[in-house]
């Protein structure tokens, strides 16, 4: 599942982040790395960037980044 | 005396800039760093014998190029060769914040380490093994947070020991990995060129960045005669995969040290947030939230900018006549209407630039000013521009000088940049008596809705630059956006007022040289040559050129075309020269009869009327709608008659919304985003103006 369609407040561990090597390596400072625990918190007022939670921290992606990470739903 | 430089380096968020201010109280100087928008902020300070000099390094999460903030902490760090690293970390975030520990280990250089936000460590019942923990990474922990004042003399003591020591620290490598390490150390330590002298520490770091394939040290090791292939064969088990799996490994072996309920971080955010940000409450709140700053920086400030306005023209205008009484006129002329207005016009701002600064430190203090990116993004992406530029564009409306400070709070250069070059077209306070003055002379029965057109075409026409500024001058925005929220914290007013002195302190050193040769050079313009504007150069000047501005419709009268150069020194000059030129007798300068101690009286009684109106207001905020004279208003209606008057004067109307930028908005472009970005926007500001006015009055001129 993409990260951009997971349920609000549910838990995901990351399999694959598809994205150029340099962004992908700002998400990996962020904490975003495969088989990391994600998890999607909510949408902007309008809809778009999203928050998640990430190695104790809250995260904003916009949709479009959301969507190139692959996630693997664990906890609902 | 030896002098010592101290890098303070950290996350973003994790409070550098308040440990320094903590640390030291006077000498801050703030800048920018070389070539980037980034701010740069450096304090010095005598300790015993020596001069610190502490840097604050910008917030950035690792040493790789992939930012602006990376590329400047790891560029200084390997070339200005600090004596000392002290990290600051958040302690309650330590899994992402010792990331960067790790590569600041890497170069060697010795550190300290300030675990910041311990009191909310104990709030949140976050159990750290302080002992263990800074064994294993060999650097002093000092858990304290910056608030606490009885901590500052331990945190000086431990950076003042530790410069002089010369730790090594090890690289963190197991098994294999350790092995092939330590057979390219001894390979390299048999290369080293003899003349070269090379320490152990920095032959390590030379090692730690070869197993990170850093381009410059491959370079420097190939020139030392070792061949590629020897190189390659040593580094390809260091594969960049298995290096950065090794930071998070070694990452997740101190967190056994650290006890912690990950969610407990977030609590309290999460309660406010979940009103702050509310799906349907979010953004109304924040429109309410936010006319309260507006009211507070622009209708609060202004009895105090009446303040220093009557400081500087009223009393130090008749002083300094006064004094001059034996100089020649034009030497009087030059004292007076040239440097002292000019620094009037930069002093006259402190007030608001003080509030401005205190509201913004406060949003950004507090976490809120992130949560205004994540509303707003969706609006503002459209136009190549962040939530965080909103708060910037509407300040505008206030005024466009501290709109473009406030620009500086953006995350991303590109952005930045944008942001400032579209702030000019928001139509500023200084301009609205100019619209309401013509608006009342030409439109009586429709002021209103006129003036409410030519806000409008302003914003029309920013969304529309924002595109062609993107597109042309290449100030699309291609970075992604990755922000990260901070839990909302209670800010530190001695934090913010810190702040607010050294940037009002900053603000005035760089501002007064510009704006007084600028406002000398254009006095000169209006003086010369015979000692009255009627007949200066500018007058003249004008009267050449203004069959350029016939097409127009205001170009048939030249004093519309010679009111234009002094809005550059301020816009609402603009109202003040139809005034003088209306005057047939020349201004004389009178010598003033001077009473201290009756001026020392009114002085006061000025400051306590301004720190009351000042208060009320902020609860009862007025707009002047109304032009203050009458007689303004006729002799404005005397500048043109007949069928095209009311477009002509329309026509100006826009003209004058998008001319040049004031001078202190030029020189805040300038001192922000350096000569590029400001002869752009003068660029912009003499071909768009009469391009707009051009199409309106002839498209318009066709119905008429």
């Amino acid at each position: 599942m993409k990260a951009n369609k997971m349920r609000k407040g549910s838990v995901g561990i990351i399999k694959q982040i598809q994205l150029p090597k340099k962004d992908k390596k700002r998400l990996f400072f962020m904490g975003f790395c495969e088989g990391c625990e994600l998890q999607y918190l909510k949408r902007a007022p309008m809809q778009d960037p999203l928050l998640f939670f990430i190695k104790g921290n809250q995260v904003i992606l916009r949709e479009a980044i959301a969507a190139c990470i692959e996630v693997e739903v664990i906890r609902k | 005396m030896k002098e010592i430089k101290v890098a303070f380096a950290g996350n973003p968020n994790v409070g550098k800039s308040a440990w320094i201010n903590a640390l030291s109280d006077a000498d801050f100087q703030v800048g920018n760093w070389p070539g980037v928008t980034v701010e740069k902020k450096e304090a010095t300070i005598k300790w015993d014998d020596s001069m610190y000099h502490l840097i604050d390094l910008p917030g950035c999460y690792s040493l790789e190029d992939i930012g602006n903030e990376e590329k400047i902490t790891s560029q200084f760090l390997l070339q200005e060769h600090p004596d000392l690293i002290v990290n600051v970390v958040d302690a309650t975030n330590l899994s992402r914040n010792l990331l960067l520990t790790l590569y600041l280990r890497e170069l060697q250089i010795p550190m300290v380490l300030i675990f910041n936000f311990m009191d909310e460590v104990e709030k949140q019942k976050i159990h750290i093994d302080i002992n263990k923990l800074q064994r294993r990474l060999q650097i002093p922990i000092l858990p304290y947070s910056a608030l606490d004042k009885k901590h500052y003399k331990d945190v000086k003591q431990a950076i003042i020991q530790m410069k002089d020591q010369n730790p090594f620290y090890y690289p963190f490598l197991e098994g294999e990995d350790l092995h092939q390490y330590i057979a390219l150390y001894n390979k390299l330590e048999k290369a080293v060129p003899f003349q070269t002298q090379y320490t152990e520490n920095e032959l390590h770091a030379l090692c730690m960045r070869l197993l990170h394939q850093d381009e410059l040290s491959i370079r420097q090791v190939l020139s030392w005669g070792i061949t590629k292939e020897v190189l390659q064969e040593q580094l390809q088990v260091f594969e960049e995969e298995v290096m950065e799996q090794n930071r998070f490994v070694t990452i997740a072996s101190f967190m056994k040290y650290v006890e912690q309920d990950e969610t407990s971080r977030y609590a309290k955010s999460n309660m406010i947030d979940s009103v702050l940000l509310h799906p349907v409450w979010g953004l109304p709140i924040f429109f309410f939230l936010f006319t309260i700053i507006l009211l507070f920086v622009f209708q609060a400030s202004t009895p105090w900018n009446a303040f220093i306005d009557y400081l500087i023209n009223d009393v130090g205008y008749r002083y300094l006549t006064f004094f001059l009484q034996m100089f020649p006129d034009v030497l009087q002329r030059l004292l007076l209407d040239g440097v002292l207005s000019g620094v009037g016009g930069v002093l006259v701002f402190i007030p608001l630039m003080s509030f401005l600064y205190f509201a913004l430190s406060l949003l950004e203090e507090s976490g809120y000013m992130s949560r205004i990116a994540f509303l707003l993004d969706r609006m503002m992406s459209n136009f190549h521009l962040s939530g965080k530029s909103f708060v910037s564009l509407l300040l505008g409306f206030g005024c466009n000088v501290p709109a473009i400070y406030a620009t500086r709070t953006l995350d991303n250069e590109k952005q930045k940049k944008l942001t400032a070059l579209l702030i000019p077209f928001m139509s500023c306070g200084a301009r609205l008596p100019i619209y309401v003055l013509f608006a009342a002379a030409f439109f009586p029965h429709k002021a209103g809705l006129m003036i409410v057109t030519v806000y409008g075409i302003g914003v029309l026409l920013a969304l529309t630059m924002a595109f062609v500024y993107a597109k042309f001058a290449n100030l699309k925005d291609e970075e992604m956006f990755v922000l990260e929220l901070p839990p909302y914290r209670l800010p530190s007013l001695r934090v913010v007022f810190r702040k607010v002195s050294q940037e009002v302190k900053g603000y005035v050193k760089k501002a007064c040289g510009i704006v007084l040769l600028a406002m000398v050079v254009l006095w000169g313009f209006s003086y010369f040559p015979n000692g009255d504007l009627q007949t200066s150069y500018m007058s003249s000047m004008a009267k050449t050129i203004s069959p350029l501005f016939q097409p127009l419709g205001f170009g048939d009268r030249w004093e519309s075309v010679a009111s234009l150069p002094g809005g550059i020194i301020a816009k609402e000059t603009i109202v003040g020269f139809f005034e003088t030129i209306s005057r047939d007798t020349k201004n004389e300068l009178k010598v003033p009869t001077i009473e201290i101690k009756e001026d020392i009286v009114q002085i006061g009684k000025q400051f306590l009327d301004a720190g009351k109106n000042s208060v009320l207001s902020f609860v009862h905020p007025q707009l002047q709608l109304k032009p203050e004279k009458d007689s303004q208003v006729k002799h404005i209606q005397g500048l043109w008659t007949g069928e095209k008057a009311s477009l002509k004067a329309f026509s100006f109307m826009v003209y004058v919304l998008l001319s040049i930028p004031c001078i202190m908005t030029l020189q805040a472009l300038y001192h922000e985003y350096g000569k590029k970005i400001a002869l752009l926007s003068i660029t912009s500001m003499i071909v768009l103006p009469y391009l707009v006015s051009l199409i309106i009055y002839q498209l318009c001129s066709l119905f008429y």
